[in-house]
């Protein structure tokens, strides 16, 4: 009984631990956001791998029934990784949150000029390719942007596909 | 072998009757429309599992016998679901890191010459659309000529502050 159900919320003991890991290691030992994601990632995805082989031996499963059940873990592991990832992202990188942000602190409210004043979408480019630049991910030679490393490219056009299979959107982005 | 079989055919099932909708007509609120689908999917499938493991027997599968692997199976469904709609905005909503990307790798091998690519970024693209968006979710309405946030974008601006606060993130953001 205890392990069918140990086997069922692992993959959130996993998430929590994720969770715990990244805020300490960001708060405390300063690690980038970055880095601090990637340390609670893989701490999480520990205590998912150990806590099947545990249930494994404990249980006594079948090969088959391990194999299952542990892609199952790490699929659901990895997605509720992904979400939380994404959610310190959008706190960080997304412009509606931060205008909401903009907006909380105002408590009367802001105008569209207001709002242009606190966050300029110009100085936001700025941030965002001085970002790429030091990651690699572009590079600035002769007052010229090009390509460094592929990997947001390969992201972009991976999004792109989904666009066009989900939206139906061949222009990609507008 | 049950839950990894039954997760990903109703995961497979709320996927496509997504695409055939999404085909047929655009929602306005296309997230709702997601939680709706992803999450009616769930409830009926697990519903028919629970209601009729015979006929399925006799089809040759094999239906979740406990509590617990029905569990499992919703928690698998849920952490893709979460995973596809985090996904699913970055389709809906350009990012405009992946827009920088995409200009650059258009411009080819000469590379995207900076102030041409300063010229493209304005703030009706990157700040007037998002706030746009912000109203359409209902996050915030106009007030006169002012911006205010409803309880919603209330509640989820205080989500935000209060993780910042949590990891002594002092960085603005956006």
């Amino acid at each position: 009984m205890f392990f069918s159900y140990l086997k069922s919320l692992n993959p959130v003991i996993g998430l929590t631990l994720n969770v715990f890991t990244q805020v300490i290691s960001f708060r405390y030992i300063k690690l980038s956001l970055l880095k601090s994601l990637v340390l609670g990632f893989i701490i999480g995805l520990f205590f998912v791998f150990g806590a099947d082989f545990y249930g494994h031996f404990a249980a006594v499963q079948s090969v088959e029934e391990f194999l299952s059940l542990s892609i199952v873990n790490f699929l659901t592991y990895s997605a509720l990784g992904y979400c939380y990832a994404h959610f310190i992202n959008l706190g960080e990188g997304a412009r509606r949150i931060r205008i909401i942000r903009e907006l909380y602190k105002s408590k009367t409210g802001l105008t569209l000029d207001e709002l242009l004043k606190i966050y300029d979408g110009r100085q936001m480019v700025e941030n965002r390719i001085n970002r790429l630049i030091r990651s690699g991910q572009i590079i600035l030679r002769n007052n010229r942007y090009f390509i460094g490393k592929p990997i947001m490219l390969f992201i972009a056009r991976i999004i792109l596909l989904m666009k066009l299979i989900v939206l139906g959107k061949r222009r990609g982005f507008e | 072998m049950r839950v990894l079989l039954w997760g990903c055919i109703l995961f497979v099932l709320a996927f496509l009757f997504h695409i055939i909708l999404w085909k047929i007509r655009l929602p306005k609120r296309q997230i709702r429309m997601l939680l709706l689908i992803f999450f009616g999917v769930l409830i009926i499938g697990i519903l028919s599992l629970w209601s009729f493991p015979l006929p399925l027997k006799a089809l040759g599968f094999s239906a979740p016998y406990t509590l617990a692997e029905y569990i499992h199976i919703a928690l698998f469904f849920i952490s893709l679901t979460l995973a596809y709609i985090v996904t699913y905005s970055a389709i809906e909503v350009d990012s405009p890191s992946m827009i920088m990307v995409m200009q650059i790798d258009n411009a080819g091998p000469d590379g995207l010459e900076k102030m041409a690519f300063a010229k493209t970024m304005t703030n009706d693209i990157l700040v007037k659309a998002r706030i746009k968006d912000l109203i359409t979710a209902e996050l915030t309405y106009m007030d006169g000529d002012k911006y205010k946030l409803t309880p919603k974008g209330v509640l989820l601006a205080r989500i935000f502050i209060f993780y910042r606060k949590l990891m002594k993130n002092y960085s603005k953001g956006g």
